[in-house]
């Protein structure tokens, strides 16, 4: 393997430094539970350096990650046995070890725990498409680009995905 | 008067504010959308909508950076606990079986065979030939066990003479032929000692006379 150049690897770290909060983030959406989202995120960036070995830099790193991020997830889920592993009530939200801060002040912490359990019901599809466009400010071309849907698609799956969510909020009112 | 949107008619449109089919959107909800720009009410509902939406998003990407793995009894429903004791009986089914598939595999590499009829035979005719000199052998160890005329302990003489017969690596080929060695250790008379027919000359030869 070739060794890579000194500014190269100034810069992969600065890309690590950049973009890791962001795409472990994403993968604990995506997956449900840290230690998978360590797992995956890590193998994303391992995926980074081999990009940048051989020398196949992307116009942007930051949608680039996030695509490889959604698919390594995306694989992940689609294997049967991690699927019927998980499919339990373990995936969970540790909210007694963390201090409130002002963003969720307006919603409880029983809203959050029923939010984040609707949106772990959510399906895989529209997960993603509420990563994507919600939380990672994509556009509807955008996101039917990385997700390979219309731009039709993916406004029905957000839709879908923020209704029930704001059903499982309701609920908790 | 066209009654007020609801949230979800609302939720469509905020939806749809976005991206190349927009326009293709807006015509398709038209009428919701002229109603939405006439009416305060449904636009601050539009607004508190699209500010719950920023709020979920916020509680939701918290959530995920403080989620801690962490198995809570109280979110474990009866199912996920029957679920939980359905996987760990299967592992340890699993591992069980291949134990035993691997002992198995181990005692067939170590040569033993289960048994079948013609093995069964074969012991048995063995067992029945080896009867009679394992009967001899027993009858001889006795006898010298209880041979203390010339002096020797009794218990020292059985110990030997039973330890001659057993070390002996003919025994079990020549038959009678053990029995001789036997006695040649306890004593000449005991040559001539017919075991279980004649129970008086394999007394010690200081009663015989």
């Amino acid at each position: 393997m070739r060794k890579p150049a000194p500014d190269a690897r100034i810069s992969a770290d600065a890309l690590y430094r950049a973009h890791q909060q962001r795409i472990v983030r994403l993968c604990r959406m995506l997956l449900g539970n840290p230690e998978d989202a360590d797992e995956v995120s890590q193998e994303v960036f391992v995926k980074m350096l081999n990009q940048r070995e051989q020398g196949l830099e992307p116009a942007d790193w930051r949608a680039w990650l996030t695509r490889v991020a959604i698919n390594a997830c995306h694989d992940r889920h689609r294997s049967g046995w991690w699927k019927w592993w998980k499919r339990d009530g373990r995936e969970l939200l540790d909210t007694d070890l963390t201090a409130r801060d002002t963003v969720h002040e307006a919603i409880s912490h029983e809203q959050t725990d029923a939010l984040w359990i609707a949106f772990r019901k959510l399906t895989p599809r529209q997960q993603e498409v509420f990563i994507l466009r919600q939380v990672e400010g994509w556009s509807t071309r955008e996101t039917g680009v990385a997700l390979e849907l219309s731009e039709q698609a993916v406004k029905l799956q957000l839709f879908r995905a923020l209704r029930r969510l704001r059903e499982s909020l309701r609920s908790h009112q | 008067m066209k009654l007020c949107l609801d949230d979800n008619k609302l939720l469509r449109i905020l939806v749809a504010d976005d991206g190349e089919s927009a326009q293709e959107y807006a015509r398709e909800l038209s009428d919701d959308r002229a109603h939405l720009a006439g009416c305060s009410g449904c636009a601050e509902r539009y607004r508190e909508i699209a500010l719950e939406n920023g709020s979920i998003t916020s509680a939701l990407t918290g959530a995920a950076d403080r989620l801690n793995y962490r198995e809570s009894a109280r979110n474990l429903g009866i199912l996920a606990r029957f679920r939980d004791g359905v996987r760990t009986a299967m592992v340890f089914s699993a591992a069980a079986a291949f134990g035993g598939a691997a002992a198995f595999a181990l005692l067939l590499a170590l040569g033993w065979r289960p048994i079948t009829e013609r093995s069964e035979i074969a012991r048995a005719s063995v067992s029945n030939a080896a009867s009679p000199i394992a009967s001899v052998n027993r009858d001889a160890s006795q006898v010298v066990a209880d041979d203390d005329s010339d002096g020797l302990p009794t218990a020292a003489g059985g110990l030997y003479n039973a330890e001659a017969i057993s070390s002996d690596p003919l025994s079990d080929l020549v038959g009678s032929g053990s029995v001789s060695g036997a006695n040649s250790d306890g004593g000449e008379d005991l040559l001539f000692c017919v075991p279980g027919e004649d129970g008086d000359i394999c007394s010690p030869s200081g009663g015989q006379g």
